[in-house]
């Protein structure tokens, strides 16, 4: 226990080289990746970014096997060049066969992943290949990343935010509507080829952190995760860069504690930790948000319906108050339990209970009124435009009084002004 | 709805010049080496709403689409005030059909209508103060203002329309080309939009709309374009709009021009 948390006090201390590379390497990869992966994900191109993460592998070998060491800058342009003849073979195949995209994506994957794990396994055969550490590619060491790395991820995260802040209007409107943006004059197809450039760019760079297999999840997941918390494209960009980088540093941290356990596959389970999180908790359209929103309308609805019972159990309209005894339906239910059930509406201040009285207090009237005018103007509604036979349209309307906006009961009131 | 469009009437008349609007060439269009349309010949005239009818597989969006420069042309060609389209982009607006965009794309209804003014701004800018009033006065004009600041997966059939509608008002363009505006909105928003598109004619602006539904075309449209894989007719409404020509518009698929196109497109022996 002592020794992990003298590994933790080192990672966090950042007095090791290792880990301070790594820990700057991945966050340039949160930032490529994050600026990236939300026009990548609303594209719906996710599978494009894994088959490109995948394709890049012979391409990474070929270039060691230019130079005999790992040389990031041939290592760079092998990666470059597969990624861009895989993109190439993708477009050809599904403009000149019948096969759909989806085909074409696994078949490229497929094709180029084979011929990346055989030339691995030529590589990891040689004596140079051995001490290499080329096989880490495959699940990614995020430790391994030396400064001339870091160079380099550098400056392609720099070219990444400067194009796509360059170009963000032209992002926006090509990914939301690309026959629009065609013809109002924005170059969609040349936008759809620098997107794609940089995402390559992107895979090639987050490889040594990630690994080929997983690189995909960094473009995808902090996108997807983004877009679960938020319904504004510049907020969600930035959403997704802070994510990956908080998901990969611990990420990193964890691989660093358990001494030898890849990075890759750990940042992608924080990252997914992430996701799950933003899935059962986000506010909006969390799991959790949207069942406590649901039961607080049952909740309501039920209230509203007791205040509507008190309403109409009124021996007159001026009247305010009735005995307790009149509002139960059948004569087995307990005044205790209908004294629990009004609990909630004397708080709401809606009704006030002196002994065996009900007394409507003019919050309650006159939400009382308002739900009552909801019921009829909604029942009107379903006889006349839905023409619903009026057997029908009383269950319709109790359910829906209590759901209808002030916008909506302001449209019906101006359909049936007599109501 | 209001008439505040920025570029008077005078204005554009001023800039006007002899050739037509739209002129369309024996132009054929295929997908998938399939013709679709037929060597279309057609000169729209200028400041009328000219209404596109036929039945499902007509080609009517493909005509707009081809107009447009979004399909690449067999042969034929499309000219904008006798100039190729290339040489006026912003000139023609386009209003898609509802469903061809997601709309759970992450943003408000104030930026898919400031989308609208990305055409003049060019690449590189940002919509400025200038913009941003032409946004709020398209979305005034469709009676959207008070749904601005929206994510536009919470608004309804008829009031993605509107924020279509608004995205082409901020284009300010003379030309507009609408793929079936009507469908599937709720009745006060069809009346909203056909007293929108009258106000934009007055201003002199030519409106195209492919529309489907025969009952409220004399009413709509000045002229109409009957298609089906070929020109059937073109005139003013009250001239073409007859129980003969909309027999031979809707009188069944034209099978020998079906039958042709399958043997160009080369799927049978």
């Amino acid at each position: 226990m002592a020794e992990v948390w003298s590994q933790f006090v080192r990672f966090w201390s950042f007095q090791d080289g290792s880990v301070r590379s790594a820990v700057f390497g991945v966050l340039l990869l949160a930032v490529s990746c994050g600026f990236l992966g939300c026009f990548i994900v609303l594209r719906r191109m996710s599978l494009v970014g894994d088959s490109l993460g995948h394709a890049v592998l012979p391409g990474v070998c070929l270039g060691f096997l230019v130079t005999g060491t790992k040389d990031p800058t041939w290592i760079f342009a092998g990666a470059i060049a597969a990624a861009l003849l895989a993109s190439l073979l993708i477009a050809a195949i599904e403009r000149y066969t019948r096969l759909k995209p989806d085909v074409a994506l696994g078949l490229v994957l497929s094709g180029f992943f084979g011929l990346g794990i055989v030339l691995l396994s030529r590589i990891s055969r040689l004596e140079s290949g051995q001490q290499s550490g080329l096989d880490k590619l495959l699940f990614g060491q995020a430790s391994a990343v030396s400064e001339r790395d870091l160079w380099l991820m550098g400056t392609v995260a720099f070219v990444i935010v400067a194009a796509v802040l360059a170009t963000f209007k032209e992002l926006a409107v090509t990914s939301f509507d690309p026959a629009f943006a065609r013809t109002i004059g924005i170059p969609a197809r040349a936008i759809h080829y620098l997107l794609m450039t940089l995402t390559a760019f992107a895979i090639v760079i987050s490889i040594q952190a990630v690994g080929v297999v997983l690189v995909s999840a960094l473009l995808i997941t902090p996108a997807a995760t983004a877009l679960l918390l938020t319904d504004r494209l510049h907020v969600m960009v930035l959403l997704s860069v802070v994510i990956a980088a908080v998901a990969g540093v611990v990420g990193l941290n964890i691989s660093f504690l358990s001494n030898r356990l890849p990075s890759g596959p750990l940042v992608v389970l924080a990252l997914t930790a992430c996701f799950g999180m933003a899935y059962l908790f986000g506010s909006r359209y969390g799991v959790v948000a949207r069942i406590r929103r649901r039961r607080a309308r049952a909740l309501q609805t039920c209230r509203e319906n007791l205040l509507k019972r008190i309403f109409l159990a009124l021996p007159s309209s001026e009247a305010r108050q009735v005995a307790l005894s009149s509002l139960t339906q059948h004569p087995a239910t307990s005044s205790d339990s209908l004294r629990a059930e009004l609990r909630p509406l004397t708080r709401l201040g809606w009704v006030d209970l002196e002994g065996e009285t009900v007394h409507l207090t003019d919050v309650g009237a006159s939400r009382a009124r308002e739900l009552d005018r909801n019921y009829r103007l909604w029942e009107l509604f379903l006889t006349h435009e839905v023409r619903l036979p009026a057997d029908h349209t009383q269950r319709d309307a109790e359910n829906l009084e209590h759901l209808l906006t002030p916008e909506l009961v302001r449209e019906l009131e101006e359909r049936y002004p007599d109501a | 709805m209001t008439n505040r469009i920025p570029n008077r009437k005078s204005e554009i008349q001023a800039s006007q010049s002899a050739s037509p609007p739209i002129e369309i060439h024996d132009l054929t269009v295929s997908y998938d080496k399939r013709p679709v349309l037929w060597n279309i010949d057609v000169a729209l005239p200028e400041g009328q709403i000219i209404g596109v009818i036929g039945p499902n597989g007509a080609g009517k969006s493909t005509l707009i689409k081809a107009v447009l420069g979004l399909l690449p042309v067999d042969s034929g060609w499309v000219r904008i005030y006798g100039e190729p389209l290339t040489k006026h982009r912003n000139v023609v607006g386009y209003v898609p059909q509802r469903e061809s965009v997601d709309w759970d794309f992450p943003v408000t209804v104030r930026d898919v209508v400031l989308m609208g003014t990305c055409g003049r701004l060019g690449l590189f800018r940002r919509p400025g103060a200038a913009e941003r009033a032409c946004c709020d006065r398209s979305l005034e004009q469709v009676e959207m203002a008070a749904y601005a600041d929206r994510q536009i997966s919470n608004l309804s059939g008829g009031q993605r329309q509107r924020v279509f509608l608004a995205r082409a008002l901020a284009q300010q363009s003379r030309i507009y080309l609408l793929d079936e505006p009507f469908v599937g909105v709720d009745a006060a928003t069809e009346s909203a939009i056909i007293e929108l598109l009258r106000s934009m004619k007055r201003e002199g602006r030519t409106l195209l709309v492919v529309h489907h539904d025969l009952q409220t075309v004399p009413q709509y449209f000045d002229s109409l374009l009957m298609l089906n894989m070929r020109l059937v007719a073109f005139g003013p409404t009250q001239e073409v709009f007859t129980e003969v020509l909309l027999q031979k518009t809707y009188g069944g698929r034209l099978t020998i021009l079906s039958e042709a196109a399958e043997q160009v497109a080369g799927t049978r022996r």
